[in-house]
């Protein structure tokens, strides 16, 4: 499980960037069964042709599923329902397929019998997304790989409000008579830092997580009100010289045909945050330009601010749930990522230091992390993608 | 309407309330200088001299004929006229259009039989220097300077090229003139060619010439460009010329007096001092200078003699040299690579400062991303041509108009760091007449120079500062409002 904190924030970047258009969802699918250790992920979105499975390659399996078996998926009944039934409660949730559907009740379905069996489609975990109706996530394995557990479970609640997110965006983004007011609220509801900027950084729209934290004190970004003129706009700007000549790099890719990229920004207090910077898709670009983007369009780039090392640690029964720590462990974790020494954690614990090494031991074994080092910065990772939700 | 000779160009001064008859005999003897030098210093309009106190009559003398003029909005309005551009161009705008025409296409000169100036002609033993009005315009010159603002006709051996360029000539007797020959000068140049195979140089110089001559006089041109062709593209037709009476040379038919002979580079005689452009009297003696050999004299009936008296600014060093360096930066930085939208000499900085303006987009322009490097990329265009006399370099955004001095001082001291950014150049050949030159600078013709930085920080990026100005720092509804409103508030 070692690189999958790393994975993990990798795939929250994925997922905006292909609701926003850039990006692409099959790489969103490869990354889900890469960190799931899975063989299919299914989220199947309306489209220019139609209704079909995003996080996929066309294959005779996708085929069969879209020309017929959808109607047959258990699975899709069962979020059709809870969505119709109690959206709130089921929407960013992820279970076992067997908390879904009753385990024999799925294995004497003609779905199993005649589909999912053949195309690795045993064990089932799904997340539920949606906005008019259900669109879960479908992440699934044959039978060889066996059952997926709890941590499976855990890592697909992790991604999925980024999921509803991204599909809100898509849908806000995709839609061409979008008013910017819908197009807004769709951005500043993210939760991650959003702004568009056209080839010279201005600012030509924020979300409301990317102001706070450009308004930070310590920020290694920084907005600036520019002159000469009073009103001659808003610029974005980084801290450290260098930075802000990659930042520079990024936004004249993405605005000039390249693809832009990503870079890390540091903080004056040690706080990094991922900057993605994309090409703004034609809707968006076209909403913040405004109703003069007639004659000449203006290439945009699209910013995508993340938190990589949020001081929030991960909660303790996350980290049991997801290596499997004792209560113990999971605590003296917790309080080493919060700085504390061995010393001191056994002081605090009122245990002798062996049994804290051993504990550490035990934890460095358990999350495959080479040495403490290591392990802060998966839990520093981890304490990043614990939805920041307001 | 065409202005084809200096009484053309008169007139059009005249008209336009920039020319004060002076009929008053006045001494050549410093007193025409010291008025010609209040009236650079002044903006008065240029003064047309008849009569001298010690001198007699038969030559008349313009005065500051490409100064400065006081008047609101019209300061380059005697270097606009010149040039047939309208009277309230400003210098930016001057250069501009100058900078333009290097991209069109030669316009070669018309030699035509006769000229004005050939009503009165001496040779041989006839010939008299002294018969001229030659001023001594400051004190402490070493000598009387005929040449200020005339055309020196000089080609090659193989007639490849014909130079036109101002340099100064004093005369020395009767016979004979001497003057500044500088070996990074084209004439400089031109003459070492001549010498090199034991020849003096054929040299023709043309007083009094048609006003945009001196223009392309001062140009710093690159060596083996004809400076007639290029003038020919700027004013749109071919200029005419002239053959001499005595040299193998044309010069340019409009000239009020015409003198031609041979330049000897190796015979010398002292040249110098003389008050120059940077603003100085110099104090050190004179210098060797190549004799010039006068053949013949030629010059129409009441010939004009036009007189600059070289000093503090503005004079026509700043006014027209400092014009043309401009313009020639100007596309040269542009054809660098450098998005300019200005290169502009401030004439109160004696030919020592050059402002470069650059909108802000500038990186995304010419893929440098950090000022330095921008300001190490002008220098070394600039530095590298002889358009690269002005030492100090100062960049700017373009919300700054270099042509407004107020401006320009605010934003120099205000933008630029001491430390960061700039870009120094340990050393570059120079004009050996910069103010502050030491004198084992002035021998070797080579000092320092630098580039300053004076754009925002790097990080930055396209932001520039917010300025508190009536102008800047108030929405336009309210800076509308306040003018509007101006008189209702009790103002007058
Ligand atoms: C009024 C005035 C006086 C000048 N005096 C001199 C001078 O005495 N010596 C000199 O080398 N250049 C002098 N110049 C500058 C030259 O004309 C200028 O450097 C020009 O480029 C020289 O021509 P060239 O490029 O063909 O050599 C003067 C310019 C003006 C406008
Ligand atoms: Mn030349």
């Amino acid at each position: 499980m070692k690189d999958t904190e790393r994975d993990l924030a990798d795939c929250v970047g994925a997922i905006y960037q292909a609701g926003a258009g850039d990006g692409s969802w099959l790489d969103v699918g490869e990354r889900i069964c890469r960190i799931m250790d899975a063989r299919r992920a299914l989220l199947v979105l309306g489209g220019p042709g139609g209704p079909r499975n995003l996080l996929m390659p066309a294959d005779g399996s996708e085929t069969a599923y879209a020309g017929y078996f959808h109607a047959r998926d258990p699975y899709a009944a069962k979020a059709r329902y809870d969505f119709a039934t109690a959206r709130a409660h089921h929407l960013g949730n992820a279970k076992l397929g067997t908390e879904l559907v009753a385990e024999n009740e799925f294995l004497n379905s003609e779905f199993y019998y005649d589909f999912a069996r053949h195309h690795e489609r045993r064990h089932v975990i799904g997340g539920m997304a949606g906005l008019t109706e259900a669109t879960p996530i479908l992440v699934s394995r044959g039978d060889d790989t066996g059952a997926f557990d709890e941590t499976h479970v855990r890592l697909l609640k992790t991604l999925m409000p980024h999921v509803q997110r991204a599909i809100e965006l898509r849908a806000r983004l995709g839609r061409n008579d979008e008013t910017f007011a819908l197009t807004r609220a769709a951005l500043e509801a993210l939760p991650v830092g959003v702004g568009v900027v056209d080839a010279g950084l201005k600012i030509r729209f924020i979300n409301d997580l990317a102001r706070r934290y450009l308004a930070g004190p310590d920020a290694g970004l920084f907005s600036l009100r520019s002159g000469p003129c009073v009103g001659s706009g808003v610029y974005l700007a980084a801290m450290s010289r260098e930075e802000a000549s990659v930042l520079r790099r990024l936004v004249a890719s993405a605005t000039s045909g390249g693809t832009g990229g990503a870079m890390r920004v540091t903080s004056r207090n040690g706080a990094v945050v991922g900057l993605m910077v994309a090409p703004a898709p034609q809707g968006l670009a076209a909403d913040v330009s405004g109703m003069d983007g007639g004659a000449a369009r203006e290439a945009f780039a699209l910013l995508i601010l993340r938190p990589l090392n949020r001081k929030v640690a991960p909660q303790a029964d996350m980290l049991c749930e997801m290596f499997g720590f004792s209560r113990a462990e999971a605590e003296v974790a917790v309080a080493l990522t919060g700085g504390a020494s061995a010393e001191e954690v056994a002081r605090r614990r009122s245990v002798s230091l062996m049994t804290v090494r051993s504990q550490i031991r035990s934890i460095l074994g358990k999350s495959e992390a080479e040495n403490l080092r290591d392990f802060e910065r998966t839990m520093a990772t981890l304490g990043a993608l614990v939805p920041q939700l307001r | 309407m065409p202005l084809l000779d200096l009484r053309q160009y008169i007139e059009a001064l005249r008209n336009l309330g920039e020319i004060q008859e002076v009929a008053a005999p006045v001494s050549l003897d410093l007193e025409l200088g010291a008025i010609i030098r209040h009236c650079s210093e002044t903006g008065s309009p240029a003064p047309l001299f008849s009569a001298f106190a010690d001198h007699p009559s038969g030559f008349r003398i313009l005065g500051a004929p490409a100064a400065t003029s006081a008047r609101r909005g019209l300061a380059m309005v005697r270097a606009a006229t010149s040039l047939e551009l309208p009277p309230t161009s400003s210098g930016i705008e001057i250069a501009e259009a100058i900078a333009a025409s290097l991209d069109l296409p030669a316009i070669n000169p018309q030699i035509v039989d006769s000229a004005p100036c050939f009503e009165n002609i001496s040779t041989g033993d006839d010939v008299d220097l002294n018969r001229l009005p030659v001023p001594l315009l400051h004190d402490g010159d070493g000598g009387r300077y005929l040449n200020t603002f005339g055309c020196i006709v000089a080609r090659t051996p193989d007639g490849s090229w014909t130079n036109w360029s101002i340099a100064r000539i004093m005369v020395v007797d009767g016979k004979r003139m001497t003057g500044l020959v500088s070996p990074q000068q084209h004439i400089g140049m031109v003459a070492k060619a001549w010498a090199d195979m034991g020849k003096p140089m054929p040299f023709a110089l043309a007083l009094g010439v048609e006003p945009s001559i001196p223009f392309i006089c001062a140009m710093p041109l690159p060596a083996k460009v004809d400076e007639s062709g290029r003038l020919g593209a700027l004013m749109r037709r071919p200029i005419r010329t002239v053959r001499c009476r005595t040299v193998g040379l044309e010069a340019p038919a409009s000239a009020e007096i015409l003198i031609e002979g041979y330049l000897h580079l190796d015979e010398k005689t002292k040249e110098g001092p003389m008050g120059e452009y940077p603003g100085y009297i110099p104090t050190e003696p004179a210098r060797d200078g190549p004799v010039y050999h006068v053949s013949a004299i030629s010059h129409r009936h009441d010939a004009i003699l036009p007189v600059v008296a070289a000093g503090e600014p503005a004079e026509e060093n700043h006014t027209v040299w400092g014009t043309m360096i401009s313009a020639q930066i100007l596309h040269d930085l542009r054809a660098a690579g450098i998005p300019a939208t200005t290169a502009w000499i401030p004439q109160q900085s004696a030919m020592h400062w050059l402002v470069v303006t650059l909108p802000r987009d500038w990186r995304r322009r010419t893929g440098i991303d950090a000022a330095q490097a921008l300001c190490q990329r002008i220098g070394e265009v600039m530095f590298s041509t002889k358009a690269g006399v002005v030492p100090k370099v100062i960049v700017l955004n373009d919300d700054i108009n270099p042509d407004d001095l107020k401006e320009l001082v605010w934003a120099f001291a205000t933008r630029c760091h001491p430390l960061l950014g700039h870009a120094v150049f340990r050393d570059e050949p120079e004009d050996p007449l910069v103010a502050y030159l030491r004198t084992n600078e002035k021998t070797a013709a080579r000092t320092g120079k630098v580039v300053y930085n004076c754009l925002p920080p790097d990080e930055w990026g396209e932001a520039l500062p917010v300025r508190a100005s009536f102008r800047h720092g108030y929405p336009a509804e309210i800076v509308d409002r306040v003018k509007r409103r101006w008189s209702e508030y009790g103002f007058r």
